[in-house]
């Protein structure tokens, strides 16, 4: 494309970089997407032993809950080892992981792989899962702004006191999280997603009535039920109205520029069976 | 009145993202912005203007997301909302005419008419067509509060870890509240509520002092919090207080089962005439030639049934009169209860979308002004509030780390990360890094690379809107929300290979600038790294902010 032409986008497969990225979905699970270019891919097999089982390309992920522990808790949780997960991810582009529990941190690693040798192409950074649970431990600061700033500054921290917990404890099922089925980009949702589908095979019939004519002068005013229309210069009008069950009678009348009047009075049944 | 027993703060967030199409005649997407102009913020200004009249003692917070502030004040969208304002006059004359054989259907065309008639008229008589104009008023009175917003909407916790995709998306944000309304803000609405610690320190850098977060952010706290959601909290590592919101007085509204919108009396959002009526008849007033939405709908909601009632504005009003006296009422032996268990009034955080309001819910304002009334003058428990009043008035709260969370379904990130979404993390993540890179490597452009410099910065905000996810996700309006982000990704990536090259192709810059005209302040430096504001201490934030007990 070129000047001012600004035409419609398809976005490229990748960007010729080696990459992968981790991103937390929700307490138990993460999404990996990647890049791996061709020549990042020859590049890692060449590293492989030869005369080995045929390389595929796996993502390895490493869930670390002693480290994060130690980042939410402040503390290790000895004896809980890494665990690493690999998958054979051929073909693929992204991934979702599903972990054993919420809390983790976890890295991953996207690479070429022949038996037991595993050469690595690219890294994500670690991510950290939210606990997706009541904390246990109720020890706390309370503080003023002004103290939370001075103790980033150095400064002393504050008290801690117990409280009313189990009351206020709601797990996930008892929230109400879903607002976005109600809001904001639910403005793009045509009718046809909540109930206009006819679900139960519904038949709605409606009818209308036409009424239209014309009269020997342009300048006559007309009126149909009392309601004016417009007389178009030709002394054309039309009158278009809902037709309820039943009978409608449709007084119609003109008046005409030197007084003249004259009426007509449809009438029309509607029976629906 | 003695300090009641407990606080509630109602929160509404305003948010549309970015539609804008100058470059077509009438574009049928531009209509979410009327529509929510005509439904929701119009009849909201109206329910402030009578709270005012009537010297009601009323409290609000209100978010206006940046791309939302910039529309209202966009000349084009203006006019053109005038012009959608006609149309539905007019599509409303042809009604009554219509309508004249069936007395139900011809009052509610009458109603319906004058709704539109007075919607402009005071849109462009009183208000001058300037809707940001009118919030500001309000909020000088000391009433209203309005919060700054993430600058397109992004969904945040899906950025990370480039906290400088994060810090502009705030930073951005904040600058165009200042510019929209002429102050500092003090409360920052996260889009979808997402939060992602550590968040709360790029807010604090631009001298947020709370922000509202979903129940479960400080539920799942560390360490526990001792009074649950009915107290803000301190993050740790920046002293920003989140607010959660409160899960019973959400459910009454939102509960797509219970909620009070679902009410049989009144109306159905779905029977709109665009739908109903014989397609030649309404095909002048659809846009591209397409059944939508009009405005215009007869019917109750009635049941679960097909067979649906006319509406009765008068039964709904009642209605609304009812639940309004209800969700105080609940309210009321809420806090009681909440009060004997803590060594202070809690506060009940009710955040709404704005556009349920009027649009979805079109008995939300009268709803809303009847709640407000009742609670002035029929109880003395509960007193509104705003975040940043209570916590003038209570500034010892407990220091903890709000979770990772969002108000979306499950909450946490599911809406915006799944299946129907995903593809588009590596293009987002990729244009988030080229940015920061293009930044870092041209400090002092010449004057052409420094427009295209600051247009791919738009296009990436722009394209981070989290809407474009939300709609791939909900299975509706698909092909626009992709269209968009490949549009925004694309044009990014057609800049970032220009700037990179030095052959900024001058023409095309010019037309994207003309189209996707948002923030034309936009400094793209706000991606440089190590750009971002120092933390502002207390004393350095605004004197306002610590003024706030009225």
């Amino acid at each position: 494309m070129a000047g001012t032409v600004d035409g419609r986008y398809e976005l490229p497969a990748g960007y010729g970089v080696e990459r992968l990225g981790l991103l937390v979905r929700d307490p138990r699970c993460v999404f990996a997407f990647w890049e791996v270019t061709a020549g990042g891919w020859e590049a890692a097999v060449r590293r492989l032993p030869p005369g080995g089982e045929p390389p595929r390309l796996v993502l390895q992920v490493r869930d670390r809950p002693h480290e994060s522990a130690r980042a939410t808790l402040g503390r290790g949780t000895p004896g809980v080892d890494e665990c690493v997960r690999e998958y054979t991810v051929a073909g693929a582009d992204r991934w979702y992981v599903h972990l054993d529990g919420p809390g983790r941190a976890v890295a991953a690693v996207i690479g070429a792989r022949s038996g037991s040798a595993f050469v690595p192409i690219a890294r994500s950074p670690t991510v950290h899962t939210p606990p997706g649970t009541v904390c246990p431990q109720e020890a706390g600061e309370w503080l003023t702004i002004h103290a939370i700033y001075g103790r980033l500054a150095g400064g002393p921290a504050g008290a801690t006191s117990p409280g009313l917990w189990a009351r206020l404890a709601l797990s996930r099922d008892d929230a109400v999280s879903s607002p976005s089925s109600w809001g904001q980009a639910s403005w793009g949702e045509p009718a046809a997603r909540h109930g206009r589908a006819p679900v139960d095979a519904a038949l709605v019939i409606d009818t209308e009535l036409i009424v239209y004519g014309r009269v020997s002068d342009g300048a006559a005013r007309v009126s149909i039920n009392g309601q004016p229309v417009t007389v178009r210069s030709d002394g054309s009008f039309g009158f278009r109205c809902a037709l309820p069950e039943g009978t409608l009678v449709l007084p119609v009348e003109a008046r005409f520029p030197g007084g003249q009047r004259r009426f007509a009075t449809p009438v029309v049944t509607r029976e629906t069976y | 009145m003695a300090e009641p027993q407990g606080y509630l703060a109602l929160v509404l967030h305003a948010h549309l993202p970015f539609v804008r199409h100058p470059e077509y005649e009438t574009f049928l997407e531009e209509d979410w912005l009327f529509e929510a102009v005509t439904e929701c913020y119009l009849p909201l200004l109206d329910v402030f203007a009578g709270w005012e009249r009537d010297r009601v003692p009323w409290k609000l917070t209100m978010s206006v997301t940046p791309t939302l502030a910039a529309m209202l004040q966009d000349e084009l969208l203006r006019s053109r909302c005038v012009r959608h304002l006609d149309s539905l006059i007019a599509l409303a004359d042809q009604e009554l005419a219509r309508t004249s054989t069936q007395p139900a259907f011809h009052r509610l065309a009458r109603m319906y008419r004058e709704r539109f008639v007075r919607a402009r008229r005071v849109f462009v008589d009183e208000y001058g067509a300037d809707l940001i104009g009118a919030l500001r008023r309000f909020q000088e009175t000391g009433r209203l509060e309005i919060i700054a917003s993430a600058a397109t909407h992004g969904f945040l916790p899906l950025m990370h870890p480039n906290q400088d995709a994060v810090r502009a998306q705030i930073e951005v944000g904040v600058e165009a509240y200042r510019r929209a309304f002429g102050r500092q803000p003090l409360g920052f609405w996260l889009p979808e509520c997402g939060y992602s610690p550590p968040d709360d320190q790029l807010l604090a850098r631009c001298g947020i002092r709370w922000f509202v977060a979903e129940t479960h952010a400080v539920l799942h706290a560390r360490p526990r919090p001792r009074y649950g959601p009915y107290a803000p909290v301190y993050c740790p590592g920046s002293g920003v207080a989140a607010f959660a919101r409160d899960p019973e007085s959400s459910k009454q509204v939102w509960s797509a089962t219970e909620g009070y919108p679902g009410d049989w009396d009144y109306r159905d959002f779905y029977r709109d005439i665009g739908w109903d009526l014989d397609f030649e008849y309404v095909r002048p007033w659809l846009k591209a030639g397409v059944r939508s939405h009009t405005g215009i709908k007869y019917y109750r909601i009635t049941g679960p049934t097909h067979d649906k009632q006319p509406y009765d504005p008068d039964r709904a009003r009642e209605k609304a009169a009812v639940h309004a006296g209800n969700f105080m009422f609940n309210r009321e032996k809420q806090v009681e209860y909440l009060r004997a268990h803590m060594d202070r009034p809690p506060i009940v955080v009710a955040p709404y979308d704005a556009e349920l309001f009027g649009h979805w819910w079109f008995e939300g304002p009268l709803w809303l002004d009847f709640l407000v009334r009742k609670i002035a003058y029929d109880q003395e428990t509960i007193a509104l509030t705003t975040p940043s009043e209570y916590l003038a008035a209570y500034p010892r709260c407990q220091a903890a780390q709000p979770s990772m969370s969002s108000w979306g379904y499950n909450g946490y990130s599911e809406v915006w990360l799944n299946g129907a979404n995903d593809w588009i993390y590596l293009h987002l993540h990729t244009a988030a890094e080229r940015m920061v890179e293009l930044a870092a490597s041209h400090p002092f452009p010449d004057p052409l690379t420094a427009r295209a410099l600051n247009q791919a910065a738009r296009e990436l905000l722009l394209a981070q809107s989290s809407d474009w996810a939300f709609i791939m996700k909900t299975g509706t309006m698909v092909e626009y929300a992709v269209r968009r982000t490949k549009d925004h990704i694309g044009r990014f990536n057609r800049l970032y290979d220009q700037i990179r090259r030095g052959a900024v192709d001058e023409g095309w810059l010019e037309d994207l600038e003309r189209r996707d005209n948002l923030f034309p302040w936009l400094d793209y430096r706000v991606y440089a790294a190590g750009a971002g504001k120092e933390m502002m201490a207390p004393s350095t934030l605004p004197a306002a902010s610590f003024a706030l007990g009225r």
